[in-house]
């Protein structure tokens, strides 16, 4: 109970929610925003949250061959996100497409979204987390 | 959540596409078959977002692919009446102001992109 791991006390534990093919795509919307608002989010960046995860879920299933996990939590002052898949990491770090150019503009979305984007490899694969400051 | 679903009308002089439901990858070829089939068959048309709860890299995609399959025609493709998040992905990623009737003025003997 008092273990030295133990997280802050105003931390909550992360909800987790898979996804495999496309059509999982808007169950794992409506998590986000679900938990996101439980978590204080108001609604709009709720919304704009769940648009950054469904680019980074979707880029994982254009680009790794298999589908991946989604975390979301709290900890004090904001709401972090993590997208968990087998794949490498994007390259984050590019400027917006023109507007008239049909592709290319999943990651630079995400990162217009939150206020601070990370990124972690390890051998099980990428782990890519989100930050909504409240 | 409601399903994803393109409502084609013909009004004076244009197309009028009203879109609903989720514009993502799972609906992508649908969303882009509709738009191209609307461009091939007139020079004006208005894509209606009103009932769209979700648009992302994907639906955006389809979008301007049409818009420049519309330009390359010597037409037009505008997009009317987004909301909430999808009015902040088409503003954050400039692609509203291009496809916006407003944003262009009003110049219907133009038509051509700079």
């Amino acid at each position: 109970m008092t273990a030295p791991a133990d997280p802050p006390a105003a931390a909550t534990r992360p909800a987790e929610k898979a996804y495999d093919e496309p059509g999982d795509l808007a169950p794992v919307r409506e998590f986000v925003r679900t938990e996101s608002a439980a978590l204080g989010l108001p609604r709009l960046r709720g919304d704009l949250l769940t648009v950054a995860v469904s680019e980074l879920a979707t880029n994982t299933l254009q680009h790794t061959g298999g589908g991946g996990r989604v975390l979301i939590w709290a900890e004090p002052g904001r709401v972090l996100c993590e997208i968990l898949d087998h794949g490498t990491p994007p390259s984050f770090g590019r400027a917006m497409p023109a507007a008239d150019q049909p592709r290319g503009r999943g990651l630079a979305i995400v990162e217009r979204i939150c206020d601070e984007v990370s990124v972690s490899t390890g051998p099980e694969g990428t782990a890519i987390c989100l930050t909504m400051l409240l | 959540m409601a399903e994803f679903a393109a409502t084609i009308s013909e009004g004076p002089g244009h197309i009028r596409v009203a879109l609903a439901g989720d514009c993502d990858l799972a609906v992508r070829d649908q969303l882009s078959e509709a738009l191209l089939a609307a461009v091939s068959r007139c020079e004006t048309v208005v894509v209606d977002l009103t009932a769209v709860d979700f648009l992302d890299s994907s639906g955006l995609h389809g979008l301007v692919a049409a818009h420049r399959a519309a330009i390359a025609r010597g037409g037009r493709l505008f997009v009317e009446n987004p909301t909430g998040s999808v009015a902040a992905v088409l503003d954050l990623t400039g692609v509203g102001g291009l496809l916006s009737r407003n944003g262009q003025g009003h110049d219907p003997a133009g038509g051509e992109d700079r």
